[in-house]
């Protein structure tokens, strides 16, 4: 009995000396502050990119969409898709922004709720009487009502709108142009719909890039730099350490890769799931390693979390290189569409692609829970 | 101090009595809410988060649950054969529904119906297990969602009375108390002795832990006869499991009614969603609903026993996220009166899980749920008049407080109780009466800055 309480307390006192030593009495050499405050800086600059070339992307579907629904044409539903293909890379390497309540967490939900229940979508379409407007405002209101599936704006209701059910087994849902013409029933409603939810992810992303810009006192950004080095680090590896571990390994492919039941891949209706898994680790490797590559203009270079991590754990950061880019060669080999490679006895290519990912990802979450536990910050999947 | 001290040693099945013993709970009591399983993030992901030293196979079986979890169930026949048979009727489409972000539902606003809380209903009377005696029609609780063709049970609305409460330091604390009213009733008249009890949704962390607590800890902390002359007399519920056909201690639920976390998922699986298991192989229907209404299967059982195990699996790793701010002066003033008003003799600091063969990781852990998970009498104005199994009306079980602060982050409300109708932990404590009078009372004295110290403690759990 007494060992049993001695035992949690001196797990207790080895976590307070640890936040301790993480938030201020460790003594630490100037220039090791200076690199603290020049990664923290640094990472700010990259998340702003980042969601500057994601707000970009996603004017310029909304543009698409505004064309495919005031005149719908073969040709303009192929380009509104191919911009929402576009518009997702700038985003999914955001996505290693997530996780610690930040401006992202506050309009995720709205923004990149997955797995979407098309009925729930469709049953707002066709219901005339309870929505008669459908408007950017009534589909936020209607968006995880009654359920985490009942998603009604983001990506990927835009996506289920521009492309259909994924029925096709060995291809992307097949949404014809003429679901919105009017002489289509519904079809004029379904051309709103997909305006009004366009139009508010565009303005969503506005907001949680606006967060981010230099010179304003009272945004994130100003917040996020004002907190000591220390924290904001702590922050950065929480959000890595979550997203690699309970969303891209838990929830994004171990599910599909036990259940092979399509229903649960990200990007089901356009089968652009092996992308996401590929860009979402492109912005891990972006947040680890200082870099980014615009859409325009030149690519972004500095101190990432590696180089602050490679100071006291030198042997540590070369891990969590080392194991990114062997989850980004796994995911690079995943053999597309997703949803077919997960079927089959575990001895199919397609399902040894997955396996192979998945095994990558573990090494690379582990890495980062390492990371957490020896610097006492970020505690990534929660462990102690 | 000394009393919950006191409460302290008895969770622990005695054996450490020194001043020294005390201190070092204090510092334990700080933190690590649920043991080695405690996670530290406090965001809104605070509830969804597996164990935190649960191993790698395990952690692939509690996505999977996860998923089945978030997921709407769908009418049957589809193509999708995992995941459909709800209904015909039904509460809610998915788990989420109602414990969305594995959290906390709330009642709706006066004057509208029920979404995402329930009503349970039933006759005076026992069934053969000493259950709640079920309607001949309706059964055991209302559906008010129904597939399409099919009429749904009744809507329930909820009223609210204000009910102004005067503090002994003058200030006038506002409660409501709920009325519900039952309307477009898809099968014919209700009878007039029916009694009705409305459930919110509890949040769902933490619960394997609670699961593991040795039956033999709880029955130390019974005291039904109240021996000790406290005022306290706690006692467990005995409830029927259906697995091992037997009466066993009641844990889940607002009354304690299921034995176990499997029970609970099964019967909400059943009751709420429409979807037969292993476990209740039978359709939500009474036999006069089904003369009524005949749908398609979606197989038998609807929800596969793969699909379930991980369901269960999910439901009792939820790990537990840490305490904040412990350290925070106001918040261990708080603590102290806590203790001093009594709240920790029913509202139990720390338990101790037993060793357990599955889910190894949720054994021997020292936790702190703040519950007896016992039943005591909550007093008249609590008691929805509806016994279940050895529950009567005014009893209910101490609800575990863990989390209860991250609610607001989780959920965006601060409803709390059985039925939500107290909006925030001041209006909750003042609503405990019965054996918590004292305790009540005690919070009523307090100046209106203890009152905030003790909120704001409660908030930090």
């Amino acid at each position: 009995m007494r060992f049993g309480i001695a035992r949690v307390v001196t797990r207790w006192l080895l976590v307070v000396a640890m936040l301790q030593w993480g938030c201020q009495s460790r003594p630490r050499s100037v220039e090791s502050r200076e690199l603290e405050r020049r990664v923290v800086t640094h990472y700010a600059e990259l998340v702003l990119a980042t969601y500057q070339d994601t707000v970009d992307a996603a004017r310029d579907m909304e543009a698409r969409v505004e064309a495919l629904v005031s005149r719908p044409s073969e040709l303009a539903l192929l380009d509104a898709q191919k911009a929402w293909l576009r518009a997702r890379n700038p985003y999914l390497q955001s996505e290693a922004f997530r996780f610690y309540e930040g401006p992202i967490d506050v309009l995720e939900m709205r923004i990149n709720a997955w797995p979407v229940d098309e009925a729930y979508i469709d049953s707002i379409v066709s219901n005339l009487e309870m929505y008669p407007q459908l408007s950017s405002e009534t589909l936020a209101s209607l968006n995880e009502k009654e359920g985490e599936a009942n998603i009604s704006v983001g990506y990927h209701a835009v996506e289920y709108l521009l492309w259909g059910p994924d029925t096709e087994p060995k291809s992307a849902g097949n949404r014809l142009y003429t679901d919105f013409v009017s002489a289509t029933p519904f079809g004029k409603r379904r051309g709103e719909y997909l305006r009004a939810a366009s139009s508010l992810l565009t303005r969503d992303l506005e907001t949680v890039s606006r967060e981010w810009l230099p010179g304003n006192s009272s945004n994130y950004r100003a917040r996020f730099l004002a907190q000591p080095s220390t924290q904001a680090l702590g922050k950065m590896l929480q959000g890595l350490g979550q997203f690699t571990g309970a969303e891209l390994l838990g929830e994004r492919l171990t599910v599909p890769y036990q259940t092979k039941d399509s229903e649960n891949e990200q990007s089901c209706f356009s089968d652009n799931t092996h992308n996401d898994f590929i860009y979402d680790l492109v912005g891990v490797q972006n947040v680890c390693l200082g870099g980014y590559l615009p859409s325009h203009g030149s690519p972004l270079k500095g101190p990432g979390l590696c180089a602050w991590l490679g100071q006291a754990e030198p042997r540590l950061a070369r891990e969590v290189e080392t194991s990114i880019q062997a989850s980004l060669g796994a995911a690079h080999a995943i053999l597309p569409p997703f949803d077919q490679a997960i079927l089959g006895p575990d001895t199919a290519a397609g399902r040894r692609s997955v396996r192979a990912t998945l095994d990558a990802l573990t090494i690379l979450r582990s890495k980062l829970e390492k990371a957490s536990s020896l610097t006492g910050l970020g505690a990534s999947a929660g462990r102690r | 101090m000394k009393a919950w001290a006191f409460a302290v040693v008895v969770s622990l099945g005695g054996g450490v009595a020194s001043d020294q013993a005390a201190r070092v709970a204090v510092s334990d009591i700080s933190g690590a809410a649920g043991g080695e399983t405690t996670v530290l993030i406090t965001t809104r992901e605070a509830f969804s988060l597996p164990a935190a030293n649960m191993g790698e196979a395990d952690r692939a079986r509690f996505f999977l649950g996860k998923s089945f979890f978030n997921q709407n169930w769908i009418e049957a026949p589809a193509s999708v054969s995992s995941r459909d048979g709800l209904g015909p009727l039904f509460n809610a489409r998915s788990c989420s529904a109602c414990h969305f972000k594995d959290g906390r539902s709330q009642p709706p606003a006066s004057g509208l119906a029920f979404s995402t809380a329930l009503l349970h209903i039933s006759l005076p009377g026992r069934g053969a297990h000493g259950e709640p005696k079920p309607d001949l029609i309706y059964g055991d609780q209302i559906q008010n969602h129904a597939l399409p063709g099919v009429p749904a049970e009744a809507e329930v609305i909820v009223n609210y009375e204000e009910l102004p409460l005067k503090l002994d330091d003058g200030t006038v604390s506002q409660l409501r108390k709920p009325v519900y009213v039952l309307r477009a009733l898809g099968y014919g008249a209700l009878p007039a002795n029916l009694l009705v009890s409305a459930r919110v949704a509890p949040q769902m962390i933490g619960l394997g832990l609670l699961e593991a607590v040795a039956e033999r800890d709880l029955m130390l902390l019974e005291d039904p006869e109240d021996e000790n002359h406290d005022g306290i007399s706690g006692h467990l519920n005995r409830v029927w499991d259906e697995r091992q056909g037997r009466t066993l201690a009641g844990r889940f639920g607002w009354k304690a009614e299921q034995p176990s976390v499997r029970q609970q998922a099964g019967a909400a699986f059943n009751g709420d969603m429409g979807l037969t298991s292993g476990l209740f192989p039978r359709e939500n229907q009474t036999q006069k609903e089904e003369l009524l209404v005949k749908r398609a299967s979606g197989g038998t059982p609807e929800v596969e026993q793969q699909v379930f195990n991980a369901v269960v699996l999910y439901s009792r790793s939820l790990a537990v996220p840490e305490r904040r701010f412990p350290q925070d002066p106001e918040c261990r003033a708080g603590e102290a009166l806590f203790m001093q008003a009594g709240c920790s003799k029913c509202h139990v600091p720390t338990l101790r899980t037993a060793e357990i063969a599955d889910l190894e990781y949720l054994g021997k852990q020292v936790i702190h749920p703040y519950t007896d998970l016992l039943l005591h009498d909550m007093g008249a104005e609590l008691s929805d008049e509806r016994p279940s199994f050895e529950a009567s009306g005014s009893e209910w079980r101490t609800p575990p407080l863990w989390g209860v602060g991250l609610i607001p982050t989780v959920n965006g409300h601060r409803f709390l109780l059985h039925d939500g109708r107290a909006r925030g932990v001041a209006e909750a404590i003042l609503w405990h009466g019965g054996e918590a009078a004292v305790a009540r009372g005690a919070f009523a004295r307090m100046s209106a800055t203890e009152r905030l110290q003790l909120v704001r403690f409660v908030e930090s759990l």
